[in-house]
């Protein structure tokens, strides 16, 4: 056996107080500036649940929502089992859902969009509701089938309603995602978790989760813009009349 | 679905815990169901009293709409994780810290329900009570309180559900809640964790249902008489259909049960090493690539505390180096968990002390543990090696338990070893790892062998260890030989005057099988590293983690380095 050629440096500490700062779990400004990038892929992760989860939610519930809208009896009980889904605590359902489809991110994406369902099912059903009836009767005049009329006159004009649920299940399942490092599919959750005691480490990975719910809301907005120009044509006309 | 029902025998019967010594399971149950309750109840109630009166305060005099109605989008964004994390940091562990964090939790969907209730009162009936001479208190209490009462109960049954979830997270602030079962995984085992779950779960639907008979039954008569009659009915028939529907969707669902694993990230350290694979080596001590290796899949894990989250990264970087292809399953839990995950195949190794598998694997009793470290080596790989487990050579660090107060405890009660304790275990608290109370080099020991009777047992996480004693909630801590903030804190740790702690080296589990398939260069690779991984090295390895903040896989990365092992 030879000896060591080089050895684990000791270092010096107590000194300096930034150091001093991270060593006592405190607020450390500084430390935060330089571990930034620590957060980058656990971020990601949190996107990634979060988009994929809402977005496989929406084809969900839409889909149950357009049948529904036909036939009005399915609304109460898509709302009972979608409404079941959401009352059972999301770190419960982490778990039981482990035995079946294991570990990882897909177990974590399943709980997640059961999460989304009650609320988007509930706005896209009350946005086709909420649809003039004058609307529905001239395209219905003007010879449109069910389908036409589906995507060209109740869809567009449903959007508010359904922008607002997704703006619900978006900053509710940003929130939930916290605790997925639990069916071990990471995310931001992982981080608060992995140093609960040290207040940099827990302030900066709520607020980035903050952060998120805040930009997933401002783009579903801007989206609800971009899909709705006639609303603002009318509110430029009210006022420049 | 058999692991169903095992989960359902663990809520109906008690049974030993995993390495026995407690009781789990069955009635044990119910202390934790009763702080899950009081918990939910009193953060609840408080919110009501903070939320309800103010909105209708606000919602009376018309003021603040922005504040009730944006409140209720802020709160739904605060992850709740990140609301106890915060009050965890801030305001250190225990009921009433967890009970603040929940009653933040409750109080916007009340205050937003209660505000919009109050201003949805019909207008008509309030000028006609103000026109009848009523006081604006009595419009309050008699009109629109009413009137408001459905929407009151529709924000208390938001809440409530709200918070009995987030209270399955309080055993991480040391509050021991039905959620314990399911993140102190290990001492309880799957059945438990399962069974844990599915309470919740229940309880959550329990109280969804409780209130929403509730709210059913203050709807004043006057609104009640316009619903229509058949509401009743479909309510019954649309929560059988619902209940049908979820068993169908779970049979379906465990049909096509798949077991994906989501593999975690690899280590850096494979580049690295390719890149000096082409170079001359000079020196012996560095870590040389064999491509012949790279067939080789290996997953290192580890337990959930900091040491063993760098000993894993070392071990799995190293392994890398050599050219092994590598896999980290780091924070598996405690040993019964990463022991079984080894067992099962889901990891190939993981560092484990030589006292902890003499303890709770082969429950050797205290008065024939060897004191020799070699001794207790020679112990535990012949134990292991029955199992088709190979116990590696042995680090030359030792890292025990240990009995830790503060300074200032020591100096009152005159302190210096664990026997001192007998006189005033009474009046103390004690804070351990949720698995301390099955461990006979922990609580069990401290009983047993000591025969201390503390004052309260909490189980908290393993990173709480130091943080309850500096907040004053824990009197005793159980805590770490190699643990950089002992020295910080000033803590006092309490002389083993009879014998209770056994030797603690490390030593890397592998499993025979892997073993054989890797080749020479596993063992040798692991002999090398462990050469530097010396007391001071642990204590400064762990310090860069717990007091500098680095990442295990950083500091692991930096020990290679720094000592020579990969350039």
């Amino acid at each position: 056996m030879t000896a060591l050629v080089a050895q684990l440096q000791i270092q010096d500490r107590g000194s300096g107080s930034e150091q001093s700062c991270v060593a006592n779990d405190g607020f450390c400004p500084g430390w935060i500036v330089d571990n930034l990038d620590r957060y980058l892929h656990p971020l990601w992760q949190h996107v990634y649940l979060s988009v994929i989860a809402v977005a496989c939610g929406f084809v969900i519930a839409f889909a149950l929502a357009v049948l529904a809208h036909r036939r009005r009896w399915l609304v109460g009980p898509i709302v009972g089992v979608t409404g079941v889904l959401y009352t059972l605590p999301s770190i419960a359902v982490f778990f039981l859902l482990q035995p079946i489809t294991g570990r990882g991110a897909l177990t974590a994406l399943i709980a997640l969009t059961a999460y989304t369902l009650l609320i988007l099912f509930r706005n896209i059903v009350a946005g086709f509701d909420n649809v003039p009836s004058d609307a529905v009767d001239a395209a219905r005049g003007m010879g449109f089938t069910d389908r036409q009329m589906l995507w060209r006159v109740e869809l567009p004009l449903a959007v508010p309603e359904i922008v607002a649920g997704l703006r619900i299940a978006a900053t509710t399942t940003v929130g939930l995602a916290t605790l997925a490092f639990f069916a071990g599919a990471g995310g931001l959750g992982g981080e608060i978790f992995a140093q609960i005691t040290f207040k940099s480490n827990v302030v900066v990975a709520g607020l980035l989760c903050l952060a998120l719910a805040i930009a997933l809301d401002v783009l579903l907005l801007l989206g609800q813009r971009l899909l709705t120009p006639w609303r603002r044509a009318g509110i430029a006309e009210a006022i420049t009349r | 679905m058999s692991q169903f029902g095992d989960a359902i025998d663990f809520i109906l019967h008690t049974r030993e815990a995993r390495s026995g010594g407690a009781e789990v399971g069955g009635a044990e149950l119910l202390p934790m169901l009763w702080t899950h309750l009081e918990l939910t109840g009193v953060s609840i109630g408080i919110a009501t009293l903070v939320a309800v009166p103010l909105a209708l305060w606000l919602g009376h005099i018309g003021r603040g709409e922005l504040l009730a109605t944006s409140l209720a989008n802020v709160g739904r964004a605060v992850p709740s994780l990140a609301l106890i994390a915060f009050f965890v940091a801030y305001l250190g562990v225990g009921f009433t810290n967890v009970t603040l964090a929940l009653v933040l939790l409750a109080i916007p969907p009340i205050l937003t329900n209660t505000y919009v209730g109050v201003r949805q009162a019909d207008r008509d009936a309030v000028d006609a009570a103000r026109g009848m001479g009523m006081t604006g208190v009595q419009i309050v209490r008699r009109v629109e309180l009413p009137l408001a009462l459905p929407l009151i109960f529709g924000g208390v049954r938001t809440s409530v559900v709200n918070v009995i979830a987030t209270a399955t997270i309080a055993p991480l602030a040391g509050v021991v809640t039905l959620g314990d079962p399911i993140i102190a995984g290990g001492v309880y085992g799957e059945d438990g964790r399962l069974g844990a779950a599915i309470l919740v779960a229940l309880l959550a639907v329990a109280a969804e249902v409780v209130f929403a008979l509730a709210q059913r039954a203050v709807v004043p008569r006057g609104i009640r008489l316009t619903q229509s009659p058949h509401r009743r009915h479909r309510t019954m028939r649309r929560t059988i259909l619902a209940l049908l529907a979820l068993l169908v969707l779970g049979v379906v669902a465990s049909g096509c049960g798949s077991d994906d694993e989501e593999g975690s990230t690899g280590t850096a350290a494979a580049s690295t090493a390719a890149a000096t694979a082409t170079q001359e080596q000079a020196a012996s001590d560095v870590i040389q690539s064999n491509p012949d290796n790279a067939s080789t899949k290996v997953v290192v894990g580890s337990k959930n505390f900091t040491e063993q989250k760098i000993l894993g990264e070392i071990y799995a970087q190293a392994l890398a180096a050599a050219g092994y292809t590598v896999d980290t399953e780091l924070n598996l839990g405690d040993e019964k968990t990463a022991l079984k995950a080894l067992e099962d195949g889901q990891i190939d190794a993981y560092p484990e002390y030589t006292g902890t598998a003499l303890l709770s694997f082969f429950d050797v009793p205290t008065d024939e543990l060897p004191k020799d470290p070699a001794a207790a080596f020679e112990q535990v790989k012949a134990d292991f090696e029955e199992d088709g487990i190979v116990a590696l050579p042995p680090t030359p660090f030792t890292s025990s338990n240990e009995v830790a107060v503060t300074r200032e405890t020591a100096d009152r009660l005159g302190l210096t070893k664990i026997s001192d304790l007998e006189d005033h275990a009474g009046d103390l608290v004690l804070y351990g790892t949720p698995e301390c109370r099955q461990r006979l080099d922990c609580l069990l020991g401290l009983e047993q062998v000591y025969g201390l009777t503390f004052k309260k047992f909490v189980p908290v996480d393993p990173a709480l260890r130091h943080e309850v004693l500096e907040s004053g909630d824990a009197d005793v801590s159980i805590v770490f030989t190699t643990d950089p903030q002992i020295e910080r804190n000033d803590e006092v740790l309490l002389e083993d005057d009879k014998g209770m702690f056994p030797p603690y080296n490390s030593t890397l589990l592998v499993k025979q099988s892997l073993l054989d398939q890797a080749g020479p260069d596993f063992q040798a690779t692991v002999e090398l590293v462990n050469r530097g991984l010396t007391d001071e090295a642990l204590q400064e390895l762990n310090a860069r983690v717990d007091l500098d903040k680095q990442t295990p896989e950083e500091v692991a990365k930096a020990y290679l380095q720094e000592s020579g092992f990969v350039e």
